[in-house]
């Protein structure tokens, strides 16, 4: 039963961040018609923005462990948000906006090749050998004598920090990392839906998605729409890019590609163009996944991707809109 | 309306590639030592040309890079000595085994090099195997030890030991000085290193009657262990055998935190990189791996070379920096009794290695062009190795 529950947690906090590079992935499709595929390489800008603000040494501000590990996830959260839409934006800029109106074609291919080229800056900028992501929750674990042997105190953080009360049982229990992984998920999530569902900016790009010509009769231009459908994307793929490296620990320039994939069929699953239902696809997928390689045997758990993808396929013959999907008119 | 539209598509796609052909070449011509100095100082030594191409960025980057610090050791040593001159050319194929292709083509028939030291890594090893024979330049790899390796032909040699005799050391490790009595193998099945080291140690294990309990696969560059690590944490074994790369173990044995404290680790030689630290966060506990040699052995030309080693990076050389040192020994010696300098020569000399005293002990190229040589057996702490014993075959 236990084996169960951990394995539907790990199942469910994978598959909230492949629901929260889908709601960008969606948002994005709904809006400018481009399947995004440079997505993934959005989410591993955004994780090494984090990666170089997490090595900063920010454990300087504040006082006590506690603060210090929060001012460290706010900044990174923040810069991982910054570099994801920047780099979205810049895309959408010097690339899919001269060719949005051109062919679906050319659009598939310069997304393919933006994918690529980010790729490639990624090897020259970063190179290609992976980074272990700092445990921010370190300063706190080190300062614990009882669980000394959990972590080695990497060099350069202090030792001597100060342990303060609630945060500490939090970052000290091993499952510390995934709580604030949860909870700025659950945060990310929150703030995305908000966005696009209760404000006037989440409106305008809702109807720019719906009929770009209807919108455009009503008074909504549908460039900065899309512009700022991008920046949030982008910044939401950033932030899942943080969370991603910070639970698995690892950041390299490939990283985006399979996670990136694994949100584009997330969101086919939801119904493209859908933000909830991006979510929920997001959901299925990483549950599908963990449980499927959790209770399958040996020798077939390996393959967890086909099996998922195949589930996919079965599920979209039967339904080809996906769970929330609707039809788009093709006009726009 | 056609012209803008046109004007546009090929913009935007000239936008994407152009940096994109001048990122590749770029990239692929590294000389990073070329012929310092004089050609020939004592005007009577045999210089050849020698082109590296090893894996120094990627999943196994470490593993090239090592072993090139150790190779270019080796050629200032040698290049003092005066009898040989080696004149190193570096490239890098990113752990990607058509890019390896692709820049052994080049190094031979562009940069016309009469002997190639690499690829590093098996899966690199056997995708260019064929072409190597082709092109019929000797290729000596430092590192890759899938039994493969060498099949391809008499052009392609090696002075590592082979992933057969690694797994079966590994066994009779686990089995006999361990008592083990089960395994579960955790494998990565995208990688023929790793499928070729759990399949020697599994027929060993079995023979020496110790039982495997269970078997699980992921795949290199995998990030997510969540599933596979619960999921390894209710098996019955005594010992789990991951034969993978640093890169995945390294975030595998991080993920892991004190879930797999009741178990002892076994790992293969690909562990044995400096970035594993960095990658686990130091979270490693009963980890024993073999390897080429051990950094703390007391015998006095490991020490010499660590020292020497140490002095120069200021790093602590790994087995793929021995090896890499042990490479360059190894064309000295072919070379030096080679009959003439063309590739199909100094291909001869090599493949005839006879007790060759290198820092990972006593090399000799079989029929297989395989050293056989025995494994030593480390174990892992949070920080370093710890010499723990030697196996032979």
């Amino acid at each position: 039963m236990s084996y169960l529950l951990t394995q539907l947690g790990n199942g469910l906090m994978l598959g909230c961040m492949y629901g929260l590079i889908a709601v960008g992935f969606s948002l994005v499709y709904g809006v400018a018609r481009l399947m995004n595929f440079a997505h993934g390489e959005f989410f591993m800008v955004g994780a090494y923005g984090a990666l170089f603000s997490a090595e900063l040494p920010l454990w300087r501000w504040g006082n006590g462990a506690g603060a210090t590990m929060f001012w460290t996830l706010v900044i990174s959260v923040l810069v991982s948000a910054a570099s994801g839409a920047l780099v979205s934006v810049l895309v959408e800029r010097l690339a899919y906006r001269r060719i949005r109106r051109v062919s679906r074609t050319a659009t598939f291919l310069v997304a393919v090749g933006a994918s690529i080229l980010l790729q490639q800056i990624g090897f020259k900028v970063f190179s290609a050998s992976p980074r272990g992501f700092p445990d921010v929750c370190t300063p706190v674990v080190v300062a614990a004598p009882t669980l000394s042997g959990w972590l080695q105190p990497s060099a350069g953080l202090p030792c001597e920090v100060a342990v303060t009360s609630q945060l500490q049982a939090v970052a000290l229990s091993p499952s510390g990392t995934s709580a604030v992984t949860f909870v700025v998920l659950a945060f990310a999530v929150w703030g995305a839906l908000f966005f696009v569902l209760r404000t006037d900016t989440g409106l305008a790009i809702r109807a720019v998605s719906i009929d770009e010509k209807s919108a455009r009769s009503v008074g909504i231009r549908p460039q900065p729409a899309i512009v700022i459908t991008f920046a949030v994307g982008g910044a939401l793929a950033g932030i899942a890019g943080f969370l991603w490296s910070l639970r698995y620990g690892g950041v390299q320039p490939l990283m985006g590609f399979i996670p990136g994939v694994k949100a584009f069929v997330a969101a086919v699953i939801g119904g493209v163009g859908s933000v909830t239902g991006a979510l929920v696809g997001g959901l299925l997928l990483g549950l599908l996944e963990t449980l499927s390689f959790a209770y399958l045997p040996g020798e077939v758990s390996g393959y967890r991707d086909a099996v998922t993808l195949l589930l996919l396929l079965v599920f979209l013959l039967i339904r080809p809109l996906g769970l929330l999907g609707r039809q788009f008119g093709e006009a726009a | 309306m056609v012209r803008p539209r046109w004007k546009a598509l090929v913009g935007s796609l000239g936008f994407f590639l152009l940096p994109l052909l001048g990122a590749g070449c770029r990239q692929e011509q590294q000389p990073v030592s070329r012929n310092e100095g004089a050609v020939d100082p004592a005007g009577s030594g045999k210089s050849v040309r020698l082109g590296a191409v090893l894996s120094l960025t990627g999943p196994a980057g470490t593993m090239g890079g090592e072993s090139l610090n150790g190779l270019k050791l080796a050629i200032e040593d040698i290049n003092a000595r005066g009898k040989v001159h080696l004149d190193l050319r570096v490239y890098d194929d990113k752990t990607d085994p058509n890019e390896a292709a692709k820049l052994i083509q080049q190094v031979v028939q562009v940069d016309r090099v009469q002997a190639i030291v690499g690829p590093s890594t098996s899966p690199n090893c056997l995708r260019t195997g064929r072409l190597i024979q082709d092109l019929a330049v000797p290729a000596m790899t430092p590192t890759a030890t899938n039994a493969g390796v060498t099949q391809s032909g008499e052009y392609m040699s090696r002075v590592c030991f082979i992933d057969p005799f690694q797994g079966e050391a590994l066994a009779q490790f686990a089995r006999k000085d361990l008592g083990f009595r089960s395994a579960e193998l955790i494998v990565d099945k995208a990688n023929d290193y790793s499928v070729g080291l759990a399949d020697s140690f599994r027929s060993t294990f079995k023979k020496l009657g110790g039982e495997i309990v269970g078997e699980m696969t992921y795949s290199t560059g995998d990030a997510d262990f969540a599933a596979l690590i619960a999921k390894a944490a209710r098996s019955e074994a005594q010992v789990l055998v991951i034969p993978g790369w640093y890169s995945d173990v390294g975030l595998m044995l991080r993920q892991a935190g004190r879930k797999w404290d009741k178990f002892t680790l076994l790992g293969g030689d690909a562990w044995d990189s400096p970035q594993l630290f960095e990658l686990s966060g130091g979270n490693i506990h009963n980890a024993y791996i073999s390897t080429h040699y051990a950094v703390d052995e007391p015998n006095p030309r490991v020490q010499g070379f660590v020292n020497r080693y140490i002095k120069v990076y200021k790093l602590k050389p790994g087995g793929f920096a021995a090896l890499g040192y042990d490479t360059g020994l190894a064309f000295e010696d072919a070379i030096l009794r080679a009959k003439s300098l063309t590739p199909a020569a100094i291909k001869d000399a090599i493949n005839s290695i006879r007790g060759l005293q290198g820092v990972t002990g006593e090399i000799t190229l079989n029929s297989n062009r395989d050293a056989v040589k025995p494994a030593t057996i480390v174990e892992v702490l949070p920080n370093g190795y710890r010499f723990k014993t030697r196996i032979s075959g």
